[in-house]
């Protein structure tokens, strides 16, 4: 039972982790409809600039996630305007732009690692609490993780439904075209949600710092499980990236409980495979005809 | 200053390699209903599309109270009062009545009149204000198109754009819809420039027609010139 | 020299499997994401049988072909009922899955470890040991695979493929099976990549988990896309470049740390500016282009068109068809009889369920109740390919043509009784399938020039007008040979002159015997062409007359006519 009760917390502080992860990324797709594969170096890149702002600079870490997460949506513009934007407007397929993304992915991550080294950084002389609760024990960086997941996502959900912004970028995921009929510059719009999105994902990459120290690799695993997320959860719904998220996180760490370490991430692919095949939408996607 | 609020030019229009319209010269004027007619592949929508800035034009002018527009954004021109109903009930589909009429009004500096253009809207089409938190795709074919209309106006436009508005409709619905484009007309001095296939609905609220073939205009002029014309009745 | 054989012989790898992965998501547009997992199976595969059974070349690379391919056919059952996104996501959890075991099951795959001491190729007592020595045979093996590709592709089952991939319900219309398709191209990459497969093992003489992940799967992507969606040479020299292009950048000298991050990066930028620049990929599909036979050998066929058969015989009917969408009620009580020769009217106000009426009689929508007779047979609930070869099919309101094929593409496609559908007569009956071809240019043609587009038969149907269009959606539907015709709103949006010139059309055919049923907003064409009309509303037939007397019902005048 107490093995259970900790699998159970665990599973709910990957799941937030990864539902953030799955917001961000799935803001950006429902929106433009681009797979941005490249969100996964962003995230890095966040990372190691708040490994910089606190261990070079100085900086306190809720500063240092400041400063990531500025840095991540500037990227995440550029990246929109200068490889995206530029091959939307030409012709060729989505594919092509897939894999113009995964180009950006290949320069990004090598360039990090050239950068900062392969070798894992971490902020020199962090350290981070632990709690316990009966039997559970969780880490104040776990913690973190939940609360960060909770909170931007309602802070997210109210400015989609109550700014104007926000609501310009709703009826963008509905219909780009109408949207534009009506006044709106859905390009302005990508540039904003491209903006969000990554800046959504500098927290978790911070987190993730703290916790287990940042890589140059780390990316790849981030944006695919985002992406797994948003389709278990169903594409544009806020609801869906966060319960698919915690479905993917739950379902490993309780997947734990009886099956053997090596087959933890199949277990996890084993319930996408069924879900996909059962109902396509996703938990809160819109009906597929 | 022109009577006509509305102007293209020798316009000309298409996508890719296919070019669609030829060399257009229309006019709007003020407080007008101008109804353009022809068959599908005529260019009718290219030419909406075009004049309204969802399509960048290939050659001409396109004028909006005198002063240039052509290959201006959407945007700009919904900001000086055009507005465009596109084909097929263009509403957000997942977004509720009331949502898709407040974004009709997105490009608005002064949102508190707001409420006022949904009132007006409302005693237009009374059933939207019956169904103001239903989600717009659960609507019927006809309650989307009235939702669609009501969208366009409440930004107060001079100038509402319609591209077949009775497609897919029901004769009596499609009737509906005609009448209260002519109140909105009358009521409000709303130039409309409409597109259409449906003759017999659409030509009696028209105070007059072009009609398109083959990407080029080959009659412009008051609707009875028209009816008389036998040669020209054979295309409907 | 060694060197670059060696590089040669990875680009006859790479090459076949760029080759499988194109069946796929170029020519089928079947946007599966598991070909590293497929190439995984047949390297495995020869490393267990040959390590672990002893068993010689052929046989291992012939039973990891054969498990492979099944492999493929049991993935193209889930990509039935999906698509886009979500078969990626499929068939990258099962790509994920195949490595997690190949890395777990130890005692099978040797874990991460890996099996090592794979025999090599043995011929005439030659061991193919050394790059010089293995890439005759690595060229050998592409030549093979690359031809399977090509005249798979090229035949007329790569005709119906394309049409599939253009749109998957028009082709359904026209009566192919899509399930036997994607089973067979999955099947085909599947066992093709297996041989790319079988050679890296018998080349490296290891294999192990890492070689097979999901970048492995990006990396022929790449390849596929950077070469040329539906263009096989393209993915020749996808592989050539993306197999080549870190090699060469080798030669640029930076020190020992940075070096093979910096090629990787000048390799990302590369491939963002060669797509920049050619987006549609190096090389471009081709159309594959057939010349229409001369007026003479027509004249043949065109009296198997105007074959009449007997009037008057009731032909297709619904009885007490029921069907509703959760809360919705589309069809209610529907009965309709149809005869042969005449034309028979379907008019009604939006959502009445018309167009769900002819979804439910051609088995594209399963009925929840009723049933449906074709000449005293049960027909209710076959699929929709099946109703179409049994001669019943339908038309769409939005004409759903394969518009990157040409109209005689279009018209072909739709032919019946196609041996070159089949895999197995394309690959054992080329002279049967050469002699339906001729056949077939032969009845596309009559049908091209009953409609009157045979100026336009090789013009891709985008380019068509649109009064082009709407006569190549009523030939597709001629070309399947059925003889009941449920056309959906076929003749919307046209202008007199025009419906004028197609009203004796569609009477020449029911004259001829067939039985037409016509779904009309335009009341002047109801009235123009049909014989009956049923008035649809709320889901059932609330009237059924001649065009006249619906007209002049008076209770009907409010619901419909103003």
């Amino acid at each position: 039972m107490d093995l259970f009760a900790q699998l159970f917390v665990n599973g709910l502080v990957n799941g937030s982790h990864y539902a953030l992860l799955g917001v961000g990324f799935g803001l950006i797709f429902a929106t433009t409809r681009i797979l941005h594969f490249a969100y996964g170096p962003i995230f890095t890149a966040a990372a190691y600039a708040a490994w910089f702002a606190a261990n070079v600079l100085g900086l306190p870490i809720a500063a240092a996630m400041l400063f990531a997460a500025a840095i991540a949506a500037v990227l995440g513009v550029i990246t929109y305007q200068y490889l995206y934007l530029p091959f939307e407007r030409g012709q060729g397929s989505s594919h092509v732009t897939l894999i113009a993304s995964l180009g950006l992915f290949i320069v990004l991550e090598n360039l990090i690692a050239i950068i900062f080294g392969t070798g894992g950084r971490v902020i020199d002389g962090y350290q981070y609490s632990i709690f316990l609760i009966g039997p559970i024990y969780f880490s104040s960086v776990q913690l973190g993780q939940v609360i960060a997941m909770v909170v931007l996502t309602a802070l997210l959900g109210v400015y989609l439904a109550r700014t104007r912004h926000g609501k310009a970028i709703l009826a963008t995921t509905d219909n780009p075209e109408m949207a534009r009929i009506i006044g709106i510059d859905t390009v302005r719009v990508s540039r904003l949600v491209f903006a969000i999105g990554s800046a959504l994902s500098a927290i978790p990459a911070t987190l993730i710092l703290l916790k287990d120290g940042a890589s140059p690799s780390m990316g790849f695993f981030a944006v695919f499980i985002a992406f797994v997320a948003v389709i278990v959860g169903g594409v544009g719904s806020l609801r869906g990236a966060v319960a698919g998220g915690l479905a993917l996180g739950m379902v490993e760490s309780l997947g734990l409980w009886k099956i053997p370490t090596e087959w933890q991430s199949s277990i996890a692919f084993i319930v996408l495979f069924l879900v996909v095949l059962l109902r396509p939408q996703g938990l809160f996607g819109r009906a597929v005809n | 200053m022109s009577a006509a609020i509305l102007e293209t030019r020798g316009l000309a229009a298409g996508y890719g390699k296919k070019q669609i319209v030829h060399d257009i010269d229309l006019s709007l004027g003020r407080g007008e209903i101008l109804l353009v007619l022809g068959h599908n592949g005529a260019g009718k929508t290219t030419l909406m599309r075009a004049i309204f800035g969802l399509l960048k034009p290939i050659a001409g002018e396109v004028t909006y109270d005198g002063k240039p527009i052509a290959g201006r954004s959407p945007g700009d021109n919904v900001a000086e009062g055009i507005a465009f109903v596109p084909q097929g009930h263009g509403i957000f589909r997942t977004l509720s009545v009331r949502d898709n009429l407040e974004l009709g009004g997105f490009i608005m500096s002064d949102k508190t009149r707001l409420p006022d253009r949904m009132q007006t809207i409302f005693k237009l089409f009374p059933i939207l204000n019956e169904r103001q938190q239903q989600i717009g795709g659960t609507l019927s074919g006809g309650q989307q198109q009235m939702l669609a209309i009501g969208m366009a106006l409440m930004h107060e436009p001079r100038v509402v754009i319609l591209d077949e508005p009775s497609i897919g409709l029901a004769p009596n619905l499609v009737d509906r819809v005609m009448q209260s484009i002519a109140e909105i007309n009358k009521s409000f001095g709303t130039s409309i420039l409409m597109v259409e296939q449906n003759v017999r609905y659409s030509l009696p609220i028209a105070s007059r027609v072009a009609v398109l073939k083959a990407g080029r205009k080959i009659y412009d002029g008051p609707p009875a010139r028209l009816q008389d014309d036998v040669e020209l009745m054979k295309l409907f | 020299m060694e060197y670059i054989l060696h590089i040669l012989v990875m680009v006859c790898i790479y090459g076949i499997l760029a080759v499988s992965f194109n069946l796929l998501i170029g020519f089928a547009g079947l946007f599966a994401m598991a070909q590293a997992a497929f190439y995984a199976f047949g390297a495995y595969a020869t490393a267990i049988l040959t390590l672990k059974l002893g068993l010689p070349f052929p046989a291992d690379l012939l039973i990891g072909v054969a498990i492979t391919a099944f492999i493929g056919a049991l993935v193209a059952i889930p990509a039935i009922r999906i698509s886009g996104t979500y078969l990626v996501v499929v068939t990258l959890a099962l790509q994920v899955i195949v490595i997690a075991i190949a890395t777990n099951w130890k005692s099978l795959t040797g874990g991460t470890d890996g099996l090592r001491g794979i025999p090599s190729l043995h011929i005439f007592g030659y061991a193919l040991d050394n790059p010089g020595r293995f890439l005759p045979a690595a060229i050998v093996a592409l030549v093979i695979c690359f031809w399977i590709a090509w005249r798979l592709v090229n035949s007329p089952f790569g005709r119906a493929l394309r049409a599939m991939r253009e749109n998957e319900s028009a082709a359904e219309a026209v009566g192919k099976n899509l399930l036997y398709m994607k089973v067979a191209v999955f099947a085909f990459s599947a066992g093709l990549a297996a041989v790319a497969g079988s050679l890296f093992a018998r080349y490296l003489n290891y294999v192990g988990a890492e070689s097979f992940g999901i970048d492995e799967t990006i990396y022929m992507l790449a390849m596929v896309i950077l070469g040329g969606t539906g263009n096989l040479w393209g993915s020749l020299v996808g592989a050539a470049v993306l197999v080549i292009l870190p090699e060469l950048l080798k030669f640029v000298t930076l020190p020992t740390e940075i070096a093979d991050k910096s090629h990787l990066i000048i390799y990302g930028l590369l491939l963002i500016v060669i797509l920049r620049l050619r987006p549609e990929g190096l090389l471009a599909e081709r159309s594959t282009m057939r010349h229409l036979p001369h007026v003479d050998d027509t004249s043949r066929h065109s009296a198997e068109m105007t074959e009449p058969l007997r009037t008057g015989e009731v032909t297709l009917s619904g009885n007490d068809l029921h069907k509703r969408f959760g809360g919705i009620v589309a069809v209610a009580g529907f009965n309709i009889v149809l005869k042969s020769g005449s034309i028979t009217g379907l008019i009604g106000p939006n959502g009445a369920g018309k167009t769900t009426a002819f979804n439910l009689l051609t088995g594209f929508l399963s009925l929840d109740s009723g049933n449906i007779t074709f000449r005293g047979r049960n027909i209710t609930g076959l699929k929709s390919h099946d109703i179409v070869r049994a001669g019943v099919a339908r038309s769409f309101q939005d004409l759903r043509l394969f518009t990157k094929m040409t109209a005689l593409e279009n018209v072909m496609v739709a032919l019946p009784n196609q041996a070159g559908d089949r895999v197995f007569d394309v690959f054992f009956r080329p002279m049967q399938i050469h002699r339906e071809e001729q056949d077939n240019l032969v009845r596309a043609r009559a049908v091209l020039d009953f409609v009157g587009l045979t100026h336009k038969a090789y013009e891709t149907a985008e380019n068509l007008s649109y009064a082009e269009e709407k006569l190549l959606v009523i030939g597709r539907l001629l070309a399947t040979g059925a003889e009941v015709f449920l056309f959906d709103e076929p003749l919307s949006g046209l202008d007199r002159t025009t419906l004028a010139e197609i009203f004796p059309i569609v009477r020449k055919l029911a004259d001829s015997g067939k039985t037409i049923c016509i779904i009309e907003h335009n009341l002047d064409v109801i009235k123009e062409l049909c014989d009956v009309v049923y008035f649809l509303d709320e889901g059932h037939a609330m009237a059924t007359g001649t065009p006249d007397q619906l007209m002049n019902d008076p209770a009907l005048a409010t619901r419909y006519f103003k």
